[in-house]
């Protein structure tokens, strides 16, 4: 491994959401420290579709919690939608997720909500939407749940639909409050071919209409094609990719 | 869409969120029953426990249930009903003057021993002697048959006295009448009443206060034990107490009913262990419910862990993802208060019926068990979300 890469592109005007720059991260693992991220330097800007790759273990999932806000750094620096994440608080941590969406690789949907109910817990967190009561908030779920083919099944709850269904509707949650950010663990892995290509669709237009920044980590080389960069991570480092 | 008026917007905010922790426990209907039943049966046990006691202690105010009177002058230093500490009966024609007063009549009062005529042994009686021209009781199987007392030798007996008295219920139902001995005394049971017998004796007897006398001929005949003050109708007895107390000599003192009641109560809390007991009881009662409430709701975050780890993650603090365990804590404990209540109901019925003590459901004790399973159920709530505290939503992915 040579020095690390600086994976900006030339020429952008506007600020970028992510901003990485030397970031180290390392678990404790039973009084052992475990270095997992090396010398991470990363921008990602508005509108920008990005796949993260790597082998198992190389680190892709922890650098996409952190860009999440789902840990704080310990060194270096981590700027998301322009807050600094560098030793932050709890609190710091829970303002920004409700910005960003989050897909999962498995879709942990409420099993005692209905598929509009679990999508508009997405809703119900900022309190602008909560303003606008449950009519609107259930519209704007419904109109989601329609966008990825599940507007029939809204009323269903998880038990009753099928892998494809749930992780769509777990899509569907993570899409509904117009996240700035969207970070997505194997969005495809649970869907057939054609859903996958509907689900990658429908990501290239929230990122064209809206200017949303996308951040996947997928091993599925279908979707390769629909980003503007693949970034490999190898042992904790970033390589630039193809 | 704006907040209805007067609503502080919050707390509007907090209608309009999914009812989660609502959701989550009617989820499962099968479930939901056998909770409210773990913890019903919790407060039932909680219920028993307290009526039990309860009634065992005001069962002990029965005699003081019966006086005839609205206000009792007692001696200074009377602590409870049975104690033989006399004054003279000159004290409670003092109180005639006062504006209010209609009558007085003496209460005499007098433990003795009762001898069972069957096996020969003796056991404690508590006798009351009224005049019954005003008796200071109201005993109703008296008032039908009063003749019945003309004898110079008889007695009523107590139908719930215990049964080591002997067979008397039966004779007299028999033969009309019972012979036996108070402390070498001869004493004739001719009629029956049913008051319930207190912790000062085992046997509850009334005569008149002319053959009271004769069972205790030490005492002086000026002496009494308890005076019965009767007032005229609508007046209020504090402020006849109040002109009482202002002018009596302090060996004497004057209650009011329920004044009385509640210091026979207090002495024989203070003088048997049987709150602890109960105490004791109530406590197992309680550490079950924590138990069924900790399990479920235990059981209820383990098996939701992805689940509020994605809510976590998606932007819901600690507070809210723990809120929705206590929420649901709180659900349990109210919908499993009124069957309990119900339940318990049935069960003082019978046992009121079935120990002959007085088991009363009273709005205190219900308020009170419903603040313990409140406070049991959040704290098995609280105990059940620490797993949840420590979640880290990065585990999730």
């Amino acid at each position: 491994m040579g020095a690390p890469l600086v994976a900006t592109p030339d020429g952008r005007a506007e600020a970028p959401l992510i901003e990485v720059s030397h970031l180290d991260h390392a678990f404790e693992d039973a009084g052992q420290r475990k270095p997992v991220l090396h010398d991470i330097c990363l921008s990602v800007f508005p509108g920008e579709i990005v796949i993260l790759t790597g082998p198992s273990g190389s680190g892709k999932t922890t650098l996409l919690t952190m860009l999440g806000g789902l840990r704080a750094a310990q060194s270096g620096s981590l700027r998301i939608l322009g807050s600094e994440l560098l030793q932050a608080q709890k609190s710091t941590l829970t303002a920004l997720r409700r910005q960003v969406g989050f897909i999962f690789q498995a879709h942990n949907l409420l099993p005692y909500l209905t598929a509009l109910a679990n999508v508009r817990l997405g809703l119900e967190v900022q309190t602008a939407w909560l303003d606008q009561g449950q009519p609107a908030m259930d519209a704007c779920a419904l109109a989601l749940l329609e966008q990825v083919g599940l507007g029939a099944r809204s009323g269903a709850y998880p038990a009753n639909l099928s892998g494809g269904q749930k992780q769509r509707v777990a899509i569907a949650r993570a899409l509904v409050a117009r996240p700035r950010l969207l970070l997505a663990d194997e969005p495809t892995a649970a869907l057939d071919k054609e859903s996958g290509r509907d689900v990658v669709d429908l990501f290239r237009h929230l990122a064209d209409d809206t200017q949303a920044s996308i951040v996947m980590v997928t091993h599925d080389n279908k979707i390769l094609d629909s980003a503007d960069r693949i970034v490999h991570l190898d042992d904790g480092r970033l390589v630039e990719g193809s | 869409m704006t907040p209805p008026l007067g609503l502080p917007l919050t707390l509007s905010r907090v209608f309009r969120r999914t009812p989660l922790a609502w959701r989550q426990v009617t989820h499962r209907p099968m479930r939901l029953v056998a909770a409210i039943a773990g913890v019903s049966f919790a407060n039932v046990l909680v219920f028993f426990q307290l009526g039990l006691s309860g009634g065992l202690y005001d069962s002990q105010k029965r005699p003081i249930q019966r006086i005839n009177g609205e206000l009792v002058m007692v001696s200074g230093r009377y602590l409870y009903l049975g104690e033989q500490l006399n004054f003279q009966r000159a004290r409670l024609s003092q109180a005639l003057g006062v504006e209010g007063v209609r009558a007085v009549t003496p209460l005499y009062i007098g433990l003795s021993e009762w001898l069972n005529r069957d096996n020969h042994q003796q056991k404690q009686a508590l006798i009351f002697g009224v005049t019954p021209e005003n008796p200071g009781l109201r005993i109703p199987e008296i008032d039908r048959q009063p003749q019945l007392l003309q004898r110079s030798d008889s007695l009523f007996f107590d139908t719930r006295s215990k049964k080591n008295a002997g067979p008397v219920v039966e004779i007299v139902k028999q033969q009309g009448s019972y012979d036996t001995e108070l402390r070498g005394v001869r004493a004739v049971v001719t009629g029956l009443f049913t008051m319930g017998v207190t912790f000062a004796a085992d046997i509850n007897l009334i005569t008149s206060s002319t053959n009271f006398k004769n069972y205790f001929p030490d005492q002086h005949s000026d002496d009494i034990q308890m005076g019965v003050i009767q007032l005229e109708p609508g007046v209020n007895p504090l402020q006849v107490k109040a002109t009482l107390d202002s002018f009596l000599d302090p060996s004497v003192k004057v209650m009011t009913i329920p004044q009385l009641a509640d210091t026979e109560v207090k002495y024989w809390r203070r003088n048997t262990s049987f709150g602890i007991i109960f105490g004791l009881g109530v406590l197992v009662g309680l550490a079950v419910g924590c138990i069924i409430v900790y399990q479920i709701l235990y059981s209820d975050v383990s098996d939701h862990l992805p689940e509020y780890a994605t809510l976590k993650a998606i932007g819901y603090d600690d507070g809210f993802v723990v809120g929705i365990i206590l929420q649901e804590a709180l659900i349990l404990a109210v919908l499993a208060f009124w069957p309990s209540l119900l339940l318990s109901l049935g069960l003082y019925g019978f046992l009121a019926s079935s120990t002959s003590l007085m088991v009363q459901m009273t709005t205190q004790r219900a308020a009170l068990v419903f603040l313990f399973t409140l406070a049991m159920c959040s704290g098995s709530g609280w105990l059940a979300t620490g797993k949840l505290r420590q979640l880290d939503p990065a585990d999730i992915f």
